[in-house]
């Protein structure tokens, strides 16, 4: 593009900040100069530019002289976005020098340096902003749907929150009923209700609105298409049951000699049996036979649907940990040994058994908190034997019921939970069983010992009931090799944990209940309702896509798939023609990718290593003097440039010899683009990021580190000194900390004197 | 002297399948050990020291023995690639340094 410079009309808008910057820098004398650079049409100065009239003396100039780009001097670009942009050029076109924050305010102490470091960060955006390309925000049509998979409690709630909003919704479920593992459970915490009832309604509603389709016995093959487009193709195993002909009269069930037919309760959905063949004897047609409704039909086959939709909410739920490997515990190995869900079904069933029980006791944390198993908490189970124990003393107050535990968990106003059951006469002991034994006559028996009490305890219990962990459901491993989404060391659905925990690391998929993490049933909704809202935004008013996506030069691709392997959101594949292509819909603007290329082929609309190498060529290596070191900084858009900033608004000083670059990530830093700088003279080259787990790129920060080491090594190797290159962990909130550390580098530069390729 | 691979550094270019060194190298000699997923030279009295895949490798993973002809064990000649530019550091037997920047035409 430099033959077209001479036509490039750019205006230059200095701000004095109402005398804020002028009190260090002669803002007059800096414009005076600018108008001379080349390009540069027209270079003014103004006491407030943000102030209405600046804005338009501004807006003015534009269209009296036909300028195309504006550079604008004033605070940081994080400061009057509103009124900087649409100016009557193309906001792509518009770029901001950091005057304040990050030149006057940080250098009072030295005016002097202060304006000549000025007039090289001008320079440098002059560059910047003379490379930039026009770009036109896209608008990409998107399906108004949102696929739900898993029909459990957060399931149901996420369709029932988006098809409440007018929207269609597919609710796909794995079993042949909806419910999950909520349908087994006999009691809900604290309100001791039980379950059927909040589901029943739930259904109620479920069947109430045309705009949700129910797909049980169905599970998700294959998912082609991009956010707001996906393609799902759906396969849904048969029923044999046609349950509109279905008039639930039993006769199938007594009919069956093997158990096959999965019976509906009064509250599941769809209401009417399921056929589990793979059960059934060869050749058995007794159920078909003696069925009156003529609902059941054993040739039905499997259908395959792709379904459409903007969005994905996945609920896939949890299993109990299976603690079987737990020997010493006995389950599978005695009698009367069950687990938390299992109990759930027998004081549903077997109320007169439980009545006649003299002695139960819960077994904590089995399988939770367990560096061999389950190493988190499972965060339910602590309640829900709490549950149990008080319906136990409800059904026989004479009864003993021991809970050993390590720590008892009922956080918030479930406390008044674990207060209830120490009321009803519910034992507690800190210390968890060693052995359980068949017991001599009858029950189980072991020792445990007491932590509090600091003794030995011998217990026979009739009942042992393990409260056994959550972890999340099987079919979690399949999901993840389909859809992309990224599971966390514990296998449940990673997410940034405190600013979106409904997001995944994939666009427009979100996570509801516990295969995000344990949780239970009102946290199960309350998630549902959050992801609800955040796929309905993700789906409204079509897709409108920023237009600073990254984009690959296929002239100089040579298809190594780097970027492919190193994009935190697997937004790149291979393009018809071969070559890698970010989908705009999944890319998230971190710029890894750029970093990454070796040939540098890959840009960002908004930042290109052309224009950074441009950049670099437009700094005056001496303008402090030829003894000064020069520091180039990368900083991290997200973390260090605001911590930059922050640094200006107090008035932390650090040395002139500092300029700062910002770039959408540490990642996003090409290593040719530093090797460029330092062959050209830079004295040192600085990258702050984020602290390693603080990425909001997940890996920009560690693949910064990695490509500074190399370059690094490289160094060392051409004899010239490895510190030139430098990685700093700087968070959003340590503005002291860049300033020391960029203030310690300027010395130790000092100390290794010029960068022998600085001419 | 064929190129020497420093297996720490060497990530075979995580795409699994050609790496840059095999892509650049005129005569087809670099290639990726499956199994280790580093990238070796496979038939090393036929490379003709181009010094292409040192050039081109991301990790600065290959290093270039010069040949006795030039130079003794000790001399080196190591590349650094910047966007527009390359930085030569000659280094001789006796250990003497000298570095020369070009510009290159691989900015457009």
């Amino acid at each position: 593009m430099p033959a077209m410079d001479s036509d490039k009309k750019i205006g230059i808008y200095l701000c004095t900040c109402a005398g804020e910057i002028e009190r260090t820098i002669d803002v007059n004398l800096l414009a005076k100069e600018a108008e001379g650079w080349r390009g540069v049409a027209v270079a003014r100065k103004d006491v407030l530019l943000c102030s209405v009239e600046g804005v338009s003396r501004i807006r003015e100039d534009i269209e009296r002289l036909g300028l195309d780009r504006v550079l604008i001097a004033a605070c940081s670009p994080f400061f009057k976005e509103e009124e900087f942009s649409g100016l009557g050029v193309n906001n792509y076109l518009i770029e901001r020098v950091n005057l304040r924050e990050q030149c006057s305010r940080v250098h009072t102490d030295n005016p002097e340096h202060a304006a000549k470091k000025a007039r090289v960060i001008l320079g440098i955006s002059l560059e910047k902003v003379r490379c930039a390309l026009p770009l036109q925000a896209l608008q990409v049509p998107g399906e108004k749907s949102v696929l739900v998979i898993g029909g459990g409690v957060a399931g149901i709630n996420a369709a029932l929150d988006i098809a409440g909003t007018g929207h269609e919704v597919f609710l796909v479920e794995k079993s042949p009923f909806l419910g999950g593992k909520v349908a087994e459970l006999h009691r809900y915490f604290p309100r001791m209700c039980p379950p059927s009832c909040g589901l029943e309604q739930m259904v109620l509603q479920l069947r109430a609105n045309p705009a949700i389709h129910i797909l049980t016995s169905s599970q998700v093959d294959a998912m082609n298409g991009s956010p707001g487009n996906f393609e799902m193709s759906v396969r849904t195993s048969p029923r044999y049951v046609d349950a509109e002909r279905c008039t639930l009269c039993g006769k199938c069930l007594d009919a069956c000699p093997r158990e096959a037919v999965a019976y509906p309760e009064s509250f599941s959905y769809p209401l009417a049996p399921a056929i589990k063949r793979e059960l059934c004897a060869d050749n058995c047609t007794a159920c078909a036979e003696s069925c009156p409704a003529d609902a059941i039909n054993l040739d039905e086959e499997e259908k395959i649907n792709t379904i459409k939709s903007g969005a994905l909410v996945l609920a896939t739920g949890w299993e109990p940990f299976d603690p079987t490997p737990l020997t010493e515990l006995g389950y599978g190995r005695l009698e009367n040994v069950v687990t938390g869900l299992e109990f759930e079904k027998i004081a549903g069933k077997q109320e007169t058994f439980l009545r006649g029980l003299k002695c139960i006791a819960f077994i904590q944390c089995v399988g939770s908190r367990d560096e061999r198993h389950l190493s988190y908490c499972s965060d339910v189970c602590c309640m829900v034997s709490l549950k149990q124990a008080i319906l136990l003393k409800e059904m026989n107050p004479d009864s003993e019921v021991y809970i050993f535990y390590n720590d008892i968990r009922t956080p918030g106003e479930y406390e008044d939970f674990y207060q209830k059951a120490r009321q009803a006469g519910v034992i507690f002991v800190k210390g968890i069983p060693s052995e359980l034994k068949q017991g001599e006559t009858k029950g189980i028996s072991f020792s445990v010992f007491d932590t509090t009490a600091g003794e030995h305890l011998e217990v026979s219990a009739d009942l042992v009931v393990l409260a056994t962990g959550m972890k999340p459901s099987d079919g979690i491993e399949e999901l993840r090799e389909k859809t992309g989404v990224v599971l966390n060391k514990n296998n449940f659905v990673e997410s940034h944990l405190q600013c979106c925990p409904q997001d995944t690391r994939r666009a427009a998929i979100f996570s509801a209940g516990c295969c995000k993490a344990p949780m239970d049933v009102s946290r199960s909704i309350e998630s549902a309702g959050a992801a609800a809202a955040k796929a309905l935004r993700s789906l409204a008013g079509g897709i409108e896509v920023v237009p600073d996506h990254s984009v690959v030069n296929t002239l100089k691709c040579d298809v190594c798939k780097r970027c492919i392997e190193e994009c935190p959101f697997k937004a790149y594949a291979l393009d018809e023609k071969g070559f890698p292509k970010a989908d705009i819909l999944k890319c998230r603007r971190c710029g890894i990718c750029m970093g990454g290329c070796p040939l540098a082929a890959v840009s960002l609309g908004e930042l290109s290593i052309e224009q950074l190498s441009e950049m670099i060529d437009a700094i005056d290596r001496s303008y402090l003097g030829e003894e000064e070191p020069l520091v180039l900084g990368f900083m991290c858009k997200n973390d260090a440039y605001r911590a930059a900033d922050d640094a200006g608004l107090r008035g932390i000083q650090y040395p002139p010899n500092f300029l700062g670059i910002m770039v959408p990530c540490a990642g996003a830093v090409n290593g040719a683009i530093i090797a460029k700088a330092i062959s050209t003279g830079i004295d040192g080259v600085f990258i702050a990021g984020c602290p390693d787990s603080q990425c909001h790129y997940v890996q920009g920060s560690a693949l910064a580190k990695t490509r500074l080491n190399d370059i690094s090594n490289k160094l060392r190797e051409m004899y010239m000194e490895p510190e030139r290159v430098r990685f700093a962990a700087v968070g959003r909130d340590e503005p002291e900390k860049l300033a020391q550390t960029i203030t310690d580098y300027v010395r130790e530069l000092r100390g290794m004197g010029r960068n022998p390729l600085r001419l | 002297m064929p190129p020497y691979v420093v297996k720490d550094k060497c990530d075979g270019c995580k795409g699994k399948e050609e790496p840059l060194c095999e892509q650049i190298c005129i005569g087809d000699l670099m290639t990726l050990d499956q199994e280790s997923g580093k990238a070796y030279c496979r038939s090393l009295r036929d490379c003709w020291d181009c010094m292409s895949c040192t050039k081109i490798c991301p990790k600065g993973a290959i290093e270039q023995r010069i040949p006795y002809q030039l130079g003794y064990h000790g001399a080196k000649l190591i590349p650094m690639i910047g966007t527009d530019s390359i930085t030569w550091t000659c280094v001789d037997i006796n250990g003497k340094v000298e570095r020369f920047t070009y510009r290159t035409r691989n900015k457009k």
